[in-house]
């Protein structure tokens, strides 16, 4: 039997088994991860992580029952699990299929005993089965490296804004109102949200389907989710923008994970009455945290190059911290570049390579890849197992700096200044800048 | 130590791990010979073959016969590697460290874990003997896997090529090359250990007298350097330079060089790299598939002012990036401890004067707590893995403290690169006081 087969069940010693969730044990991992997701071990347990495992496993458009890897002991305990939901990244216009581990959990009590590393096994195999060209995860600094990720995606990039200290709005700035957005409404949220992520010059973003919409505006009560919620023009009632607002609280203050606004609409005259709306819109938030009685600022958890931060630069208070990144795994090249083949020939063709031949072998220490051009076409890709010092390849670098390279988050000079065990020839060194320039990503979660 | 050295361990289809003798030189060399072949053409390497030979003679001060580790199997060496001593001081201090060096294994051994096992016992040795840290240059990528981290430049230099020398005029003083000889290794070391403190550098290299000596009386390697002084027209010793043994590739590299008052780079530099290149043609080129000798390589590691200084003087030179040393550091609080003075020093040299506090530190395998009082490191302690709900106050991979701790990146720097790599805003004010950005350089002593 398969890895990813849902009936696949392995014995892991002393009673404990690595499985996929029946039902009763996805509610069960639910359930632990509420117990373990909490600040401290006498902190309330707060249901919401349940009604999120809920929601995925009953009626949400990117997880099944099935997705959801648990560890059980002889008395069908869940101890430890995560699930793999599936994703969609646009690559520059191609559409990657992602998987994406999410909710990883494991009692204490059960700690370095390798279930997670398991568990991982059990959803690689799945994403791989099912055709996913990355893995993609978020999550607790340093851990997931060993399981073959790298940090390779910038994300997160976080600036706060107290609400106290917002500017007094000026005559000429319009008045705003915020609202939900209404589940009938998703062609004009998706025309808004596309020509927000789609015209800044992102490399990675997250195109939301209309399934994932209707979900979230109908059927889902987590939250663990966002909600896309309108910017009105107070006068008429027009639709100006959208805000992608977390449904819980950041710390001690509202989030906004995604902002957009018309075209020919500044944020120098919207970004006030916005921010004024969003201390209002403080009181629709659920605050998880015991610790927090109220919310007292805004959170943006945006692309590092978001208007609204070049916007807080003039005239606004605000405290800005460093971004984090997405860990990404590539288990195999050939699958990447196939379905990016077509970016990767338009690049080529727009550069000062245009109609290359020539072979491009690729040596990661240990795993490679050799990419073939015939006259500006990628006519063969093959996943390579070159010697561990990289004899015969274009260019040799370490796995998790290639990954970066492909998406976007340093550029191949940035690399070789940083690691000095990466080389390339000249033509290789060339090739890699045309085929993978530096550019920002927004890769956007969609629990 | 007795201990180790008497082992004998057995790998398997009669491998047998042991320490060298004297009798090993020639089986060592020729496995070493294979090992380093050059070109595809696979041409014999002949400098390890005397290298190898220098190791194993008892004779090298850096390196006995039994510190080297070996893997013999029918009767033949087919992996072996030596642990030399690398003299080091960090921020003054010495620092004892082993160097594992002239790593090989014979082609039809490898991917069964024989160098694993050789660098396992090497460390052992290395720890066993009170050694603070592990350095070694060597193959991409190879040694992270035991434990080592990029960590100081390595091998970077401004390249001359000869036939862009600037002529020599008759405004240019006449200078001449002499090797020194075993008694004046304390007028070299003078000049040595000041061109060294004139640069603010964080990890240095002292140059011990008896390499010094073995170098010019019993090496019979090719692999070692050879130091000069540097004399004017009255044979007064105006400098030193630093020179490699032999022409490798076409180039001969100079190591370190230094003018004393009155003389100066600007005065002296050109005709100093004229008297260079006259003993480069006199140095042989053990490579016959090398190129011939056609230019000078000079050391610019630690942000050496070479470069400015051919750059004022109008002499084109071609930058030849760095490499890495890399960097093992398999017990942090005793290297902390060893180096208080060193940390103590950057406090109270800071705004932090006299501080009290504990910084914990997560490698997030594990870590350490430092405990201040009034400015005095009072002790580090290794924290065990993180539980759930634990908060230090920083956090590292650790190959990224190793980093920050050999001044080769900021805790900026790594920040930007290393998404896990974090700390409180208090903390981060504390690690840049205690591990500064600073240049080092670090010379093999081969």
């Amino acid at each position: 039997m398969e890895v990813f087969d849902p009936r696949y069940c392995a014995d892991l010693g002393g009673g404990f088994l690595v499985k996929w969730a029946d039902p009763r044990e996805a509610a069960a991992y639910g359930a632990l991860c509420d117990v373990v997701f909490r600040r401290s071990g006498d902190a309330p347990i707060r249901e919401n992580n349940a009604v999120t495992v809920a929601e995925w496993v009953n009626q949400h458009p990117n997880a099944t029952e099935h997705d959801i890897a648990v560890v059980v002991d002889e008395a069908d305990t869940v101890v430890a699990g995560a699930i793999l939901l599936r994703q969609q990244m646009d690559y520059a216009g191609v559409q990657l299929q992602v998987g994406r581990p999410e909710l990883v959990v494991c009692h204490p009590d059960f700690r370095n005993r390798g279930y997670i590393r398991h568990i991982f096994g059990l959803l690689h195999a799945k994403s791989h089965a099912r055709g996913d060209a990355l893995q993609a995860i978020t999550g607790i600094p340093y851990y997931y490296r060993q399981f073959g990720y790298g940090y390779a995606i910038d994300s997160e990039q976080q600036c706060v804004v107290h609400c106290d200290q917002i500017p007094a709005p000026r005559p000429s700035e319009i008045s705003i109102t915020l609202r939900l957005a209404d589940a009938s409404e998703y062609r004009t949220f998706v025309a808004l949200y596309d020509a927000d992520r789609l015209g800044r010059g992102l490399l990675c973003t997250t195109p939301i389907e209309h399934s994932y919409f209707t979900n979230l505006r109908s059927g889902s009560r987590s939250v663990n989710m966002f909600d896309p919620v309108f910017i009105c023009n107070e006068s008429d009632g027009s639709v100006i923008g959208y805000l992608l607002v977390h449904r819980g609280n950041y710390n001690a203050n509202i989030a906004v994970l995604g902002a957009g606004v018309r075209a020919g609409m500044s944020w120098q005259r919207l970004l006030t009455p916005i921010l004024h709306a969003l201390a209002s819109y403080r009181e629709r938030i659920i605050i998880m945290s015991p610790t927090v009685t109220a919310l007292t600022g805004i959170t943006f958890v945006l692309d590092s190059v978001h208007p609204v931060y070049e916007q807080l630069r003039h005239g606004y208070t605000y405290k800005a911290e460093l971004p984090t990144a997405w860990y990404i795994r590539v288990p195999d090249f050939q699958r990447l570049f196939s379905a990016m083949t077509p970016i990767l020939e338009a690049r080529i063709s727009h550069s000062s390579m245009v109609g290359h031949t020539g072979t491009l072998a690729i040596a990661c220490y240990g795993q490679g890849c050799t990419l073939d051009w015939h006259d500006g076409r990628l006519s063969a890709i093959r996943n390579t197992r070159p010697a561990i010092m990289g004899d015969g390849a274009d260019t040799c670098l370490p796995l998790d700096t290639f990954l970066m390279v492909i998406f976007g988050r340093k550029s191949y000079a940035e690399i070789r200044q940083w690691h000095h065990e990466v080389r390339a020839t000249v033509e290789a060194e060339q090739l890699l800048g045309i085929l993978f320039p530096k550019q920002p990503s927004w890769f956007q979660w969609l629990n | 130590m007795k201990q180790i050295h008497s082992e004998q361990i057995d790998l398997a289809d009669g491998a047998v791990l042991r320490w060298a003798t004297p009798a090993d030189a020639a089986s060592y060399a020729a496995l070493a010979t294979h090992a380093f072949v050059i070109g595809p053409e696979a041409h014999p390497n002949p400098n390890v073959v005397t290298y190898a030979h220098d190791l194993t003679s008892d004779l090298h001060p850096l390196c006995h016969s039994s510190d080297v580790a070996v893997v013999s199997q029918h009767d033949h060496i087919v992996a072996a590697a030596a642990l030399m001593s690398q003299p080091i001081r960090y921020g003054g201090v010495i620092v004892p460290t082993g160097r594992p060096e002239l790593v090989c294994s014979h082609r039809s051994v490898r991917q069964k874990g024989y160098v694993r096992a050789i660098m396992e016992r090497l460390h052992a040795k290395s720890e066993a003997r009170g050694d603070l840290l592990q350095v070694i240059t060597g193959i991409p990528h190879y040694y992270h896997q035991f434990g080592y981290a990029w960590s100081i430049d390595y091998n970077g230099y401004a390249r001359i090529e000869t036939n862009a020398l600037p002529p020599l005029s008759e405004t240019h003083p006449q200078v001449m090359l002499r090797p020194f000889e075993r008694y004046e290794y304390k007028r070299f070391n003078e000049m040595y250990e000041r061109e060294l403190a004139s640069r603010g550098l964080l990890v240095t290299t002292p140059y011990p007298e008896e390499l010094f000596i073995h170098g010019i009386e019993s090496t019979v390697s090719t692999e070692g350097f050879r130091p000069y002084g540097i004399y004017d027209e009255s044979n007064a010793c105006v400098g030193f330079c630093i020179l490699t043994m032999r022409i490798w590739e076409g180039f001969n590299a100079v190591m370190a060089l230094g003018f004393t008052e009155p003389a100066s780079a600007f005065t002296h530099l050109i005709p100093t790299l004229h008297a260079i290149h006259a003993v480069n043609q006199t140095l042989p080129k053990p490579v016959s598939i090398h190129p011939d000798y056609h230019a000078i390589d000079i050391l610019n590691d630690g942000e050496h002012p070479i470069s400015k200084t051919l750059s004022a003087l109008g002499i084109p030179q071609t930058t030849i990036a760095p490499y890495t040393w890399y960097v093992r550091i398999s017990d942090i609080p005793r290297l902390l401890m060893h180096l208080h003075t060193v940390l103590e020093s950057r406090i109270a040299a800071s705004m932090l004067r006299g501080y009290s506090g504990t910084i914990c530190i997560t490698f997030y395998r594990n870590g350490i707590t430092m405990l201040w009082e009034r400015g005095v490191l009072l002790a580090v302690t290794t924290r065990d893995s993180a539980s759930y709900g634990d908060t230090p106050h920083a956090g590292y991979p650790p190959e990224a403290f190793t980093q920050q701790f050999c001044g080769w990146r900021s805790h900026a720097e790594l920040r930007a690169w290393y998404p896990d790599v974090w700390a409180t805003p208090a903390t981060t004010v504390l690690l840049d006081i205690l591990f500064p950005k600073s240049p080092s350089q670090l010379l093999y002593m081969n």
